[in-house]
């Protein structure tokens, strides 16, 4: 599902570079449930935003479901995720001027999906928020923004979940509460994901749980990995 | 807590330092300044003008009293006047005045005595006393001062001879000052001042001649109770006396009438601009939410927030609104100096401070009144939300915002009151403006609806950028009311000026070739009618002419109730008025008949009157009335049978009553006439006409025409100015409206583009919003705007306007679609989707 190689980024500052990636290899497989941890500023969300399409690297291939993401454009990338990637804000980012169905239905109707509206009210009755359908964001808690969020994510039936953060603005029950769901969303949708977290017990819910150090990816409990 | 509220006024400053950088406030101070420049203009003006003329009064009018009448007053009377106060006789005809070359043009003819002028002075160039300036030479010569209009009319040079009626004249003198040259002198004829005896032998003083006699009186009393005195002496006179302070008053209401249209379209303006100072400010507020954060999280109380920020409003309106009036005063000084030479008035800069101070308090009254709820609304969001960077729809106005927006509203409306001179023009504006409001309210809700409905119809299924952009109608913080309220009032008002200037154009243009003659007389004496038919026939370019007669006359009663007596105060009035009469010869003024029905050719039954429109519904006529007119003293009874009007551009003469054949017959001692030449021809027929009837003035209609193309021209300049700086409000307002909706755009097309849209299908969905929003503009415009002019077209100036409906679709669609085009294209331009950036500052 994820295949990276020998993959770097630095950003070049007025006195000195940052290296924030050093040769770094990950291979994810469909239906994976892959952990990364680290801490602030280890290059978590520049992982996340390279994976995405939304940064390049500064070296090294990324293939996404075959995919090899240096051949493409801006828009293809849009296309990609579009199709392949949901992707779960820790700030939810809803668009506050649409109600919960509508922030829902967005990627179906980016993707041009008949009957959007009707898919999205069943994705918002799987996480919960059915009569809330008509609620802006400001009008709801938190913990279903989130869930309004995730619902986002999955509509479309993405083949990789991508979430940063999911429960960092979130109070620990509601953030359980939350996990729990993407959790079960993900076993019910089979779809492969990729989660970043400071959790390590949520962290210890996933297949595979890997820590960015130093630009590198290390299995928790062992040194540099390929991540294979 | 003493500390931090004298802290806060410094804070207050320090926080403004880089606000210059801040877009949004410079339209905020952009939209006060244009509405405030406006207002202030007019008001000055009006102000400048009000007490140049109150200064001027007497010099204006030549006296206390004018005593007026169309032939010589009595002996007996004059004598009673000399005895009763100061008196100066004026006799005024109009007449042609012609050159050595053949050149000729109308001129108001006036012979003056010793005693004039009564109040002021004339001034002549080369210097010189007017009695030797109007004096008969040794050789015989007459002498005569003319107004300096002649000069470049016909070129004429100080020195050379003229002819005006039978009589060679010597132009000694330029009138450089005349203290009552009549403000229409420019239109009727520039005056040219000649001694009485030259008048007595010019020929121009028939007993039929249409000469007004003017009688100035300079009294130390009253003049109401001088005019008492003389109605006592003389209760059978049929003269019009008029007093200086009832002429003021006529003066002061037109100044009033026309300073309130323009002060009221500068008030339409300054609403307008309000639209964008509310956008502005809350454009503004939106980057202070972390510095609203901060200082309450650092313990600063509400109030001292507030008053940093209603500080910094109240701040730059007072700058903004006092560069507006400045500006604006400067225009008016600017323009009644250029005026100098038409305005015998001189302006005063005392004048200006008063109309200027109180524009400035009604410019800070303005920002404040559109600026406080938004201003409430921010400052309400609760500090832990502000910390979170949410405002938007996280509180509402709290009730003492409202209290102080309705408080300020409230003064703003009494200043509108005070600047405005006609109170019912005023009170009208106020109506309008919240009809206005609840009409615009009606249909934003209504297009909400529709798009609500829209945006849920399957078709626009695998349509996603135009489901936004019909979304982007209704959902929350939609740009539709603003957009609507803003640029839809400027739309209007710039279609319906242009559908109106199009329409006029159109009139004169197409319409007034194909009808109107190529040459009008006046004032042709009834033995003169068979040499004048006979000669016109001759003319080189001879087509076709008409010849009516022109009997003067008073409405005096109606339904046997006099006019004098009538209970209905326009009638009472009219009962001075003289009115023009004649025939329908050839249907001379080119009527159309309105109310009742004309009479058939070959009638002979008891006699019937016809009566144009303005006058009859001014009296309150119905078709049937019995209505008695006075001529030469005899009373003379018609019934009502029809009521025309006249096309506006196209009439030659402007009669206010047609009788049937017959009935004017013994009054009549004078004709008017009209003649259709061949292209090119009326210059020497107007010269050979001139040379052989020195006293049938004859007006060249092409001169006219372009006199009224040139006034339209001015007008439809005027228009288009003023409809202008009200667009430029507007596009202003709009790009408030954007840049306050810019923030939120970014943010939304960010979360769609990480969410896998292209950036081509963003830009499109701008595209479709700010297109179905310019399909709207249009629309609200052209219906409006439309119906605004055709009222204004159809019943005051009369015009026809099917032939200039392009006029309001062109303008409509082409300056929605430019405005919002211009709106979209910036806003794609500056709409830098930056998804990484967002994940950053989300992770």
């Amino acid at each position: 599902m994820i295949e990276l190689t020998d993959l770097s980024k630095h950003y070049t500052m007025p006195s000195s570079d940052v290296s924030v990636l050093k040769q770094l290899n990950l291979v994810v497989h469909s239906r994976e449930r892959v952990a990364i941890v680290g801490p602030s500023g280890s290059g978590k969300s520049t992982l996340l935003l390279i994976l995405t399409g939304l940064e390049t690297p500064s070296s090294g291939s990324i293939s996404i479901a075959q995919q090899l993401l240096a051949t493409m454009d801006s828009d293809q990338r849009a296309d990609l995720r579009r199709r392949h990637i949901g992707i779960v804000f820790q700030s939810f980012h809803l668009i506050p001027s649409l109600t919960a169905r509508e922030n829902v239905a967005l990627p179906l109707e980016i993707g041009g999906q008949r009957n959007s509206r009707k898919h999205a009210m069943a994705m918002l009755d799987k996480v919960g928020l059915a009569a809330r359908h008509d609620h802006y964001p400001a009008q709801l808690s938190g913990g279903e923004q989130q869930r309004v969020a995730m619902a986002r994510a999955l509509v479309h039936e993405p083949e990789l979940i991508v979430a940063d953060e999911p429960t960092g603005n979130l109070d620990e029950n509601t953030g359980k509460l939350v996990m729990q769901l993407l959790f079960d969303l993900n076993r019910d949708s089979g779809t492969t994901l990729l989660l970043v977290t400071h959790d390590v017990q949520l962290a210890a819910q996933c297949d595979r749980t890997l820590q960015l150090q130093d630009g590198r990816l290390h299995s928790l409990d062992s040194g540099p990995t390929n991540g294979n | 807590m003493a500390t931090s509220l004298i802290a806060l006024p410094g804070f207050m400053l320090r926080d403004l330092r880089g606000a210059s950088k801040v877009r949004s406030l410079w339209v905020f101070c952009s939209c006060l300044f244009l509405g405030i420049a406006l207002i202030a203009s007019c008001a000055s003006l009006l102000q400048l003008v009000r007490d140049g003329f109150a200064q001027q009064e007497r010099n204006l009018f030549g006296g206390d009293l004018r005593i007026s009448q169309r032939q010589s007053i009595t002996d007996e009377q004059l004598n009673w006047l000399s005895e009763n106060a100061q008196v100066s006789r004026l006799v005024e005809l109009r007449t042609m005045l012609g050159t050595s070359t053949g050149d000729f043009t109308v001129v108001e003819l006036q012979s003056v005595d010793d005693q004039y002028p009564l109040y002021g002075q004339v001034s002549l160039e080369p210097a010189m006393t007017l009695k030797a300036a109007v004096s008969q030479s040794d050789d015989g010569v007459w002498g005569a001062a003319f107004d300096p209009t002649l000069l470049q009319l016909l070129s004429l040079k100080v020195g050379q001879l003229v002819n005006v009626g039978n009589l060679q004249l010597e132009l000694r003198a330029v009138i450089v000052e005349q203290p009552d040259r009549s403000l229409r002198a420019d239109f009727r004829g520039p005056p040219i001042i000649v001694d009485v005896g030259a008048l007595q032998q010019s020929g121009l003083l028939t007993p039929t001649s249409l000469v007004d006699y003017d009688y100035r009186i300079r009294t130390d009393e009253k003049p109401d109770s001088w005019r008492e005195t003389l109605r006592a002496a003389f209760p059978d006179a049929s003269w019009e006396v008029q007093t200086v302070d009832e002429r003021g008053e006529i003066v002061g209401k037109r100044l009033n009438q026309v300073a309130s249209v323009l002060l009221m379209i500068g008030f339409s303006t300054l609403l307008i601009g309000g639209l964008g100072v509310f956008n502005s400010v809350g454009a503004y507020l939106q980057t202070k939410l972390k510095t609203l954060a901060t200082l309450q999280s650092l313990g600063a109380r509400a109030p001292q927030v507030a008053s940093v920020y209603i500080g910094q409003i109240t701040l730059l309106a007072a700058l903004a609104s006092a560069a507006g009036a400045f500006v604006g005063a400067s225009v008016a000084w600017l323009s009644v100096q250029s005026l100098s030479g038409k305005l015998p008035i001189a302006p005063t800069v005392e004048a200006l401070i008063i109309p200027t101070l109180l524009a400035i308090v009604l410019g800070v009254c303005m920002a404040l009144a559109f600026a406080l709820p938004i201003l409430g609304r921010t400052l309400n969001v609760p500090i832990a939300l502000l910390i979170r960077g949410v405002s938007e729809n996280a509180s509402q106005t709290p009730i003492k915002y409202f209290r102080a927006t309705a408080a300020i509203s409230i003064l703003g409306v009494l200043l509108l009151m005070v600047f405005v001179p006609e109170p019912l023009v005023a009170t009208g504006f106020i109506v309008f403006v919240a009809v206005l409001l609840v009409l615009l309210e009606g249909i934003v809700k209504l297009v909400r609806k529709i798009a609500l409905k829209l945006a849920h119809l399957q078709v626009l299924d695998g349509h996603f950028a135009l489901r936004m952009a019909v979304t982007g109608l209704y959902r929350p913080g939609a740009s539709l009311r603003p957009m609507l309220l803003s640029l839809g009032t400027a739309l209007t008002l710039l279609v319906a000026s242009a559908f109106v200037i199009a329409s006029t154009h159109q009139a004169l243009s197409d319409t007034v070739p194909e009808r109107a003659p190529s040459l009008v007389f006046y004032d042709l004496q009834k033995p003169q009618v068979e040499g004048f038919n006979t000669m016109l026939e001759q003319l080189v370019g001879y087509q076709s002419h008409a010849v009516a007669p022109l009997v003067l006359g008073r409405l005096t009663s109606v339904n046997g109730i006099n006019l004098t007596d009538s209970s209905i105060a326009t009638r009472a009035l009219e009962a001075n008025d003289e009115h023009k009469l004649s025939y329908r010869l050839d249907n001379i003024d080119n009527t159309t008949t309105d109310r009742g029905e004309w009479w058939p050719e070959n009638y002979a039954g008891p006699p019937l009157v016809a009566m144009e429109d303005r006058e009859a519904d001014q009296l309150g006529l119905q078709v049937g009335d019995r209505l008695q007119f006075t001529i030469l003293n005899e009373p003379v009874i018609a019934t009502l049978s029809a009521i025309y009007s006249q096309a506006r551009f196209e009439t030659s003469f402007w009669l206010e009553a047609v009788f049937t054949d017959g009935v004017l017959d013994p009054f009549i001692t004078r004709y008017i006439g009209s003649a259709r030449l061949d292209a090119g021809t009326d210059i020497t027929a107007q010269s050979t006409l001139g040379e052989n009837f020195p006293n049938v003035v004859t007006i060249r209609t092409a001169k006219v025409l372009a006199s009224s193309r040139s006034i339209l021209s001015s007008a439809g300049l005027a228009l288009t100015l003023i409809a202008a700086v009200s667009l430029c409000a507007s596009i202003l307002v709009m790009a408030s409206v954007v840049a306050v909706n810019r923030q939120r755009q970014v943010y939304e097309a960010t979360v769609l583009h990480a969410l896998g849209t292209r950036t081509s299908v963003v830009m499109k969905s701008v595209v479709f919003e700010y297109g179905l929003l310019a399909v709207l503009l249009s629309l609200f415009s052209m219906i409006v705007g439309g119906a605004l002019a055709q009222t204004l077209l159809s019943i005051w100036l009369k015009i026809d306007s099917a032939g200039s409906l392009w006029a309001v679709i062109v303008v409509a669609i082409g300056a929605s679609t430019l405005c919002l085009l211009a709106g979209a294209l910036w806003l794609v331009l500056t709409l830098k989707a930056s998804p990484a950036l967002l994940l950053k500052r989300g992770a």
